[in-house]
């Protein structure tokens, strides 16, 4: 912000960049930190600085839990385990060296706030904390993972899903274990591979799909595209 | 040529005749998308419609394709119609078509009832007015029937049952008397 505005020869006005920015970088910091959303809120002031006006900059933030991106960057567990972790109210960090997670389990119906999964986490024996207790948050589907077209390479032999979870992993950028899909055949010389979230999956509504590997053209596949057509009921 | 099966959606219908002429193909409406239905003059076979299918993000297929197909207007896709239906008064007009699409094997996601006196303007919610007839009409856009066709349907009008409770108000009766 270091526009500077000017009005005749006799009236300046300025900006005062330096500790906007600096607040700025605060408030990133402590919504990455924090998985929170930052909303900038800016206006402006005239100060009389003789002979000048001098504009200032008046920028607050605004801080709004919105749901993360769908993380890939690791595994469902911990990246459960970092939803928990930043919306925590105490200054332990849960992992799986203090904490066991549950099974993910799909609510009835999704509660007020859109929620549709409870999963409960429970303290391990000395780890400070006693009990267990539950939370609630989003799963979404596995088409939301979006992958692009991309090959899985030359599948050899008959295999499996699971048995091909590192190639698509490394092909994806993606950390997926076998409790967030379901096994299944995958048979040589397959170019595509469906995958389904299971009912235990941390991330994916148990049951959507996604398809990674090489997507094929719809006119490909589709070569007959004159139909017959609705005949009388 | 296929029937429609009225118990699928009609994006499943036309999927069903898409997978019948492409041999080991399972497309299904997670993978692609259908555009509005556009009218063509009728090629050699009677195809006199053509719809877009795009691919769906993800689901194992990119770009889209333009498929031909027959459509038939409502009047021409019952052989054996019974357009004559029992309603009772007050009964909802989704109630109607819902009756109508079941006894002729239609698909009552594409269909909305007009008064022939108000063309265009479809008829919803409860109906207490006991037309004789009403226009059974297919949705512009529709994937199965051709747009805005019609059929008549004639309606037999019973008046709505009124609760005993509520035609008998008085229930502390008299008695019987002395027979003499």
């Amino acid at each position: 912000m270091s526009t500077t505005f000017r009005k005749t020869a006799a009236l300046v006005w300025t900006q005062d960049p330096a500790p906007v920015m600096l607040r700025r970088a605060s408030a990133v910091a402590l919504a990455s930190d924090t998985g929170l959303a930052l909303r900038s809120i800016q206006g402006y002031a005239f100060e009389t600085v003789p002979p000048a006006l001098n504009l200032r900059n008046i920028q607050g933030y605004a801080f709004e839990s919105v749901n993360t991106a769908l993380p890939v960057n690791v595994t469902g567990d911990v990246a459960l385990y970092n939803l928990i972790n930043n919306n925590r109210k105490v200054s332990m960090t849960f992992s799986s060296s203090n904490t066991t997670l549950g099974t993910s389990t799909a609510l009835a119906q999704p509660d007020a706030n859109g929620h549709n999964t409870s999963v409960s986490l429970t303290a391990n024996a000395s780890s400070g904390y006693g009990g267990s207790m539950t939370f609630y948050y989003l799963r979404r589907p596995m088409s939301d993972l979006g992958p692009a077209s991309i090959s899985l390479g030359t599948i050899a032999a008959n295999t499996t899903i699971h048995a091909m979870l590192a190639t698509i992993n490394s092909k994806y950028s993606w950390n997926l274990t076998a409790n967030d899909v379901l096994d299944g055949v995958v048979k040589a010389g397959d170019v595509s591979i469906t995958l389904t979230a299971a009912a235990g999956a941390y991330l994916f509504v148990p049951g959507t799909q996604t398809v990674v590997g090489i997507h094929q053209a719809l006119s490909t596949a589709l070569v007959t595209t004159a139909l017959s057509g609705f005949d009388h009921a | 040529m296929a029937k429609i099966d009225a118990s699928k959606s009609a994006i499943d219908n036309l999927l069903a005749l898409v997978n019948a002429a492409n041999t080991g193909q399972t497309i299904t409406n997670a993978q692609v998308t259908a555009g509005a239905p556009a009218a063509q003059t009728a090629d050699g076979q009677g195809r006199n419609t053509n719809v877009q299918l795009s691919a769906v993000a993800g689901q194992g297929y990119t770009g889209n394709v333009t498929v031909t197909y027959t459509r038939r207007g409502l009047n021409d896709s019952v052989l054996a119609p019974d357009f004559n239906d029992t309603a009772t008064v007050g009964d909802t007009a989704t109630s109607i078509i819902t009756a109508v699409a079941a006894t002729n094997g239609l698909v009552a996601s594409e269909l909305h009832l007009e008064d022939p006196a108000a063309p265009g303007t479809p008829v919803t919610g409860a109906i207490s007015n006991s037309p004789a007839t009403l226009n059974l009409v297919s949705a512009n856009g529709s994937l199965l029937y051709i747009d805005g066709s019609s059929q008549a349907i004639t309606f037999t009008w019973n008046e709505p049952s009124v609760a005993l409770s509520t035609a008998v108000a008085t229930t502390a009766l008299t008695g019987f008397d002395a027979a003499s």
